[in-house]
């Protein structure tokens, strides 16, 4: 929103629990926030709310440009600390048991395997984009199906 | 049967409803002259000179219950009764009242003078809207204002339904000429195609008969006559002779061959060509077909959809166009070339041998005779199969949304025992259609046989004659095995034309179907809808039975009204008016002083904002959903109005925030969470007009004062009209407004109505005490004695 938007004046610092602390314009100080993005998928960067920890709106950021540069590196470690969503480089191979497959991938993370319950499982996202959401609920981007290699292409054709 | 034909012409003469349209006296008076011929001169026996007709009802039933058509006319002067042979008059002057009753399928219509029932006809209650539209015309002529012309346009109304279905009908397939048209140019190709590939593939056969008679018989008779003792002589120059025989006919050979090959493979070219092309064609056809007839489901009007079930509507949109595309593609493209192949097949063999040709041709009209004969029969079973699989799909999706409530009650065995029912259906239409259809292939296999046979016979005999020779006989041969492969293609055929026509016969249903609210012809545009609500004297009606009857309301800008009343009140049915869900039968509905009728819908409904019971949330991130009504929504409006109806914080608690993902059941958000986000979606339209059609009435107290923040944000500034069961919602309300079987009973402030001691308070005071007995404290909190904060309307 454009009343907290503009010249965010803001900091963020982490104290000695390790909990985020940020104080705003106003001077109010609020300890134990949690950066959330409202817009994960279609827009990560802008709409970051900070809640506290029963969850009630502290500042929503409109968007992270706003911010100067060191609070926006701290924010962008944080969001990077609480989130894990691997992306997807290249899908190594499918193992399919009935509705349910075993999907076998290079990461940004890393080489993993997860299993994915059903086709309902993978989506699109956006235009070009697919998300993957395994057994336990973990998310596993692809930020651009077009990019991806010839053979990750085909596998992932039978399912979107 | 015949008078509901009678009943249907009535339908047909009756002008469109473009709602309206006043009609002028002449107008009426010609009513009779609308009138199908055998009632018109029953009527216009009975009139006297001057005496002009207001309406006619034809009970059915006499007095002693049994069919027997009578017939009430009632002109500006008198109300006319026929029975038997008498006829019955009495001046309006006598009669009272008229009043229609109905109860389970029977309904009286009866007349009421000022100290004794005068008259009373029976009829069924298929008949009772036009008694209700005699006694309204009645109602009218005594009020004083007839002559000025009734408003309503359906002075002669039928008992809607009643219209015979028609059988299924191959015509039914001509009408999607309508979306060949895009694409004759294509179409024009593939037939060009199609004839190309069907006079190419009759070479082949005819090349048998010069490669017989020309070079093989020849060549053999040559070799056998110099073979023979008497030539035995000259042996060396005969084997010469037979090595350049064999020479030249080997030349001869491999041109015929190649010829024939030549031939074969340019059919095989050009049918592929075809059969590409017309896929394709048939491919878009199908998809416009998909789109016109969804993009007209979306007009109908709502009782349509209540009237329809989901699976029935899925299927015809799926798989009868499906099915029509198929049959497009495959069955007419090979029906056109089987056609031709067959006349081209029959020219060429009455060329070279007409009575071969006759021989050939001789078990064909008993082959045609059969097909046209069975696919009559066949036609019925495609039709109850058709409704079979319909029983099937809609089972499908009744139960699987509302599975629930299937397991909540253990009736999955139940279910299954449902669906394995009506499976035995499609078997039992299946084994009826397959038993006709198995005789008819073997039966048409056996005649094909017996032709090949006619064939040998006449040919052999006519080689033996010397009429024709071997080769002829033998291109013959080659023909009719084509011939007949034909044929029997073609009868395979029927099944898939029938299932085809009965395709576009159920698709056409929905597309012939007017729209439930026409578009008004001269459309005014609303700039900025400020609210004012304007309900005058306003009626509608499901078939015979009244839901709204004369309610007038005034709804100020910004006003919040509740409407209260017991379950089938008329409330939602009000709402839906003001909606334009429906269209009002008689009276009329003006917001800002024009009529809803004269603003192009989506343009009115853009300002109303709706939250209903059960909110609809579709598959689709929650972002989308907001912004449902406003597709472009920027982002912070989409946050604004989240924010607004409360959702905000607990849409960033799920994992994907505004981009989580919700279904059409939705089952990850609570009721209240799917709430808030159904009063964001309104909030964001912004509308001038609020409905709440028991908003808060699926979710509990708690939830419910939550939801109530959202609520109060939403109705702050606009004209709002509440329905609750739960009087609690409305403690905003600048007035209430109680209905009770379609009339407004009551209207004003909560503390006087309450003081009034009529309906309303026995309303309240049975929640009070059911909110006792369960020891909530929800009356005393929902309703406070006074409404202090708002001014209250007009009671």
């Amino acid at each position: 929103m454009s009343d907290h938007g503009a010249t965010v004046a803001i900091r963020l610092h982490d104290d000695a629990f390790g909990r985020l602390v940020v104080t705003l314009a106003n001077g109010e100080i609020h300890s134990g926030v949690v950066p959330v993005r409202a817009f994960p998928f279609s827009t990560p960067d802008q709409w970051i709310s900070l809640c506290d920890e029963s969850g009630h709106e502290v500042i929503c950021l409109t968007d992270m440009a706003e911010l100067d540069r060191e609070t926006r590196d701290q924010l962008a470690a944080e969001l990077a600390r609480r989130e894990f969503v691997p992306r997807i480089l290249r899908i190594l191979r499918v193992i399919k048991g009935g509705v349910a497959s075993q999907w076998f991938v290079q990461s940004d993370r890393g080489d993993t395997s997860f299993e994915l319950p059903s086709e309902d499982n993978i989506r699109r996202m956006g235009s070009d984009g697919a998300l993957l959401i395994d057994r336990h609920g973990i998310r596993y981007r692809i930020t651009s199906v077009a990019q991806l290699d010839a053979h990750s292409r085909r596998i992932l054709r039978q399912y979107l | 049967m015949a008078q509901e034909k009678l009943w249907c012409i009535l339908a047909a003469k009756k002008p469109p409803r473009t709602g309206y349209e006043q009609r002028t006296l002449t107008e009426l008076d010609t009513t009779c002259n609308q009138l199908p011929e055998p009632l018109r001169g029953m009527v216009q026996a009975v009139l006297l000179p001057g005496e002009s007709l207001r309406a006619v009802f034809q009970p059915d039933l006499d007095d002693r219950l049994k069919y027997h058509e009578g017939l009430v006319v009632l002109t500006d002067r008198r109300l006319l009764a026929r029975a038997g042979a008498d006829l019955h008059a009495w001046p309006l002057a006598q009669v009272e009242r008229l009043q229609a009753r109905d109860r389970g399928g029977l309904a009286t219509l009866e007349a009421l003078g000022p100290s004794a029932r005068l008259a009373c006809w029976y009829h069924t209650v298929g008949r009772a809207a036009a008694a209700h539209d005699l006694v309204d015309a009645f109602d009218r002529l005594t009020a004083g204002h007839a002559p000025d012309g009734p408003d309503r346009d359906d002075d002669l109304a039928v008992p809607e339904g009643e219209k015979p279905t028609a059988p299924v009908n191959v015509r039914s397939l001509f009408r999607l000429f309508r979306f060949a048209r895009a694409h004759t140019a294509a179409l024009t190709l593939g037939l060009l195609l199609t004839l190309g590939g069907t006079a190419a593939g009759l070479v082949p056969p005819y090349l048998t008969w010069p490669l017989v008679d020309k070079v093989l018989e020849p060549y053999q008779d040559h070799v056998k006559e110099l073979r023979s003792p008497s030539a035995m002589g000259e042996r060396a120059a005969n084997l010469r002779s037979i090595e350049r025989e064999r020479v030249t006919g080997f030349h001869r050979v491999g041109f015929y061959l190649l010829a024939f090959a030549a031939a074969s493979v340019l059919a095989w070219a050009l049918s592929w060509a075809q059969g590409w092309v017309l896929a394709w064609i048939s491919e878009r056809i199908s998809a416009d077909l998909r789109n016109t007839t969804y993009a007209h489901l979306q007009e109908l009007s709502l009782d349509y959809f209540g009237a329809k079930r989901t699976g029935d509507l899925v299927a015809r949109i799926s798989n009868d166009t499906d099915r029509i595309c198929s049959f497009l593609s495959d069955t007419l493209v090979d029906f056109i070339a089987d056609v031709l192949m067959i006349v081209g097949t029959a020219v060429v063999l009455l060329s070279i041998d007409p009575i071969l040709a006759a021989a050939t041709l001789c078990t064909f009209p008993i082959i045609a005779w059969l097909t046209v004969y069975l696919r009559d029969r066949m036609t019925h079973g495609f039709l109850q199969n058709g409704r079979a699989w319909d029983v099937v799909t809609s089972l499908l999706a009744d139960t699987i949304p509302g599975i629930r409530v299937v397991k909540a009650f253990a009736q999955e065995k139940r279910e299954i025992e449902r669906f394995r029912a009506a499976n035995l259906r499609i078997i039992a239409a299946a084994d009826r259609v397959n038993r006709v259809w198995t005789f008819f292939w073997p039966t048409v296999a056996l005649l094909t046989q017996i032709g090949l046979l006619v064939v040998w016979v006449v040919g052999a005999w006519e080689v033996f004659s010397g009429r024709v020779t071997v080769g002829v006989l033998v291109a013959f041969l080659a023909y009719i095995g084509r011939f007949y492969a034909r044929l029997e293609s073609m009868s395979r055929m029927v099944t898939s034309t029938q299932k085809a026509a009965a395709s576009s016969q159920r698709l056409f249903e929905i597309l012939d179907r007017p729209p439930g609210v026409p578009e008004p012809a001269h459309p005014v545009h609303p700039e900025k809808i400020r609210g004012a609500i304007e309900i005058r004297d306003a009626s509608f009606r499901f078939g015979s039975r009244q839901v709204i009857d004369g309610v007038s309301l005034d709804v100020k800008p910004g006003e919040m009204i509740g409407l209260v009343g017991t379950t089938g009140a008329g409330k939602s049915t009000l709402v839906n008016l003001v909606c334009r869900f429906y269209d009002v039968s008689e009276g009329s509905v003006l917001v800002d002083g024009t009529d809803i009728r004269s603003f192009p819908i989506a343009e009115y409904r853009r300002h109303i904002g709706i939250v209903l019971q059960d909110p609809f949330l579709f598959w689709g991130s929650i972002a989308e959903n907001i912004a449902y009504g406003k597709p472009n929504a920027t982002r912070a409006e989409i946050v604004a109005a989240a924010r607004a109806a409360r959702a905000h914080e607990f849409i960033l608690q799920l994992s994907d925030g505004y981009d989580s993902m919700v279904g059409e059941r939705g089952h990850t958000l609570s009721g209240g969470e799917r709430q808030r986000i159904s009063i964001a979606r309104a909030l964001l339209i912004d509308p001038s007009i609020l409905i709440l059609d028991e908003a808060t009435s699926s979710v509990d107290t708690q939830t419910e004062r939550e939801i109530q923040e959202a609520l109060d944000n939403l109705v702050r500034g606009r004209t709002t009209i509440a329905i609750a069961h739960r009087l609690s919602t409305l403690h905003k309300a600048d007035r209430l407004v109680v209905l009770e079987h379609g009339r407004v009973v009551e209207m004003g402030q909560h503390p006087d109505l309450l003081a009034a001691g009529g309906r309303y308070a026995q309303l309240y005071q049975a929640q009070m005490q059911r909110g006792q007995e369960l020891g909530s404290p929800e009356p005393p909190r929902e309703l406070p004695p006074a409404l202090p904060e708002r001014e209250g309307g007009d009671a």
